[in-house]
């Protein structure tokens, strides 16, 4: 993860410009004070994160106008009918990683040194409490893009031009009790922006041809950690709902279908629809 | 009650017999991890072909016990041709090799997909393959491997 660009050289069929940064990590804490005669039995503690906003286009053009031009776009219906969706592991979780046997592997050090906290943490049945229970969150998003697609309307190779990419996450300590019911604890926003400009620089190799990009930005962000609740109503609805749509299956089929728009010639696409 | 007796009996031959040609089917496969972490090549030293389960399993070794890892890993060669969601058998004739796309050590970007938003990197340690026969689930392992 040391760029967050790699442009794979000339050679496989498939060529992709892979977008990917550090990512994130956080470290939760919590103590739950039980009174006499109450078990483990039931609570369990981990991170629940949503993903509330998307953007995702990339701009193709051939090497004259006489090429035409294409824009991907997987952020907008049909191709990703909701903006917000839960983020986890598993499609059928709630928490990020419900599996307390899955090991964690932080790639910053752990405050304090220690072994590295789990995802999930179970309360065993004879849990004496109080109890103090650390958990792990760890997210490394990422996209890609083909540098080749052939115009339909042309029948010319088009390249890679542009990519603009903008996850923002929710990330949510959560505490569920023996009931099913969840309790939020803290929470905080997080986002990862990429655009890039890209130049095929020997088009006349076709599908060998080579690129060069130009970073117009590549960052994350992340926010305070709030007390509480997440509220906002852009996300609120995916954290716990059964039905929720996963973020990772949502992304994949995005990819899979997006919406496809071509011309004839070099188009300046709204990148907005 | 012996005439009812004698069907069950049969039935119970037949199942039985399907199990043993089953498990014959896959007992010589091979799966070699010696490659480069995360690589897997499987091969079929039978003399006929066999079915497995495109989903492949992967499990870690925590303390003297292996559990089981949530990650895209699929027995495909090439990324190009990942199957559409109802091809869940893959054929492999006699004395056919497989060269898996190797798996990455991350839970989705894993292999072959390259969208991905809840995305997990593994710990280093020992890990392992477990494929499946798709006509009697016998299962086969790898050898261990080490990622890094």
């Amino acid at each position: 993860m040391s760029s967050p660009l790699v442009i794979d050289a000339p050679g496989p069929a498939s060529r992709f410009a892979r977008f990917s940064m550090a990512g994130i990590e956080a470290l939760g804490t919590v103590t739950l004070n039980g009174a006499a005669g109450d078990t483990g039995t039931g609570w369990e503690i981990a991170f629940i994160q949503a993903q509330w906003i998307e953007t995702n286009w990339g701009y193709y053009r051939g090497a004259t106008n006489g090429d035409g031009s294409v824009f991907i776009q997987r952020a907008r219906p049909p191709a990703r009918p909701h903006q917000a969706c839960r983020d986890s592991a598993k499609a059928s979780s709630v928490f990020y990683v419900d599996n307390p046997a899955q090991v964690s592997n932080p790639q910053t050090p752990i405050p304090g040194g220690g072994a590295p906290p789990p995802f999930d943490v179970q309360l065993p049945a004879a849990a004496g409490f109080p109890l103090t229970a650390t958990v792990f969150h760890q997210d490394l998003p990422g996209d890609a893009y083909n540098l080749l697609r052939t115009n339909s309307m042309t029948g010319k190779l088009n390249f890679l031009r542009e990519v603009q990419l903008e996850f923002h996450f929710c990330t949510v300590l959560a505490v569920k009790d023996p009931a099913g019911r969840y309790k939020f604890l803290k929470h905080f926003y997080w986002n990862m922006h990429w655009q890039y400009e890209f130049t095929a620089t020997n088009t006349a190799a076709g599908v060998g041809a080579d690129f060069t990009a130009k970073e117009i930005q590549a960052k994350g962000n992340v926010s305070p950690i709030y007390d509480g609740e997440a509220t906002d109503y852009r996300f609120a609805g995916v954290l716990t709902a059964p039905a929720a749509v996963n973020c990772n299956v949502v992304a994949a089929a995005s990819a899979k279908n997006p919406n496809v728009k071509e011309s004839s010639v070099w188009h300046n696409f709204d990148v907005r629809v | 009650m012996a005439q009812l007796r004698r069907p069950r009996m049969m039935f119970a031959l037949v199942c039985a017999l399907g199990f043993v040609a089953g498990a014959h089917d896959t007992a010589k496969l091979s799966l070699t991890t010696s490659g480069a972490p995360g690589s897997l090549v499987i091969t079929n030293h039978g003399s006929a072909e066999i079915q497995l389960i495109r989903a492949i399993k992967i499990e870690h070794k925590t303390g003297d016990r292996w559990q089981p890892v949530e990650a895209e890993f699929k027995l495909v060669a090439d990324c190009a041709e990942v199957p559409a969601k109802a091809d869940k058998c893959v054929r492999l004739a006699s004395q056919a090799s497989l060269t898996v796309v190797p798996w990455t050590g991350f839970s989705c970007s894993g292999q072959c997909n390259r969208s991905c938003r809840a995305n997990v990197k593994y710990p280093a340690g020992r890990y392992r393959f477990v494929v499946a026969s798709c006509s009697d689930g016998v299962a086969h392992t790898s050898d261990p491997f080490e990622l890094p």
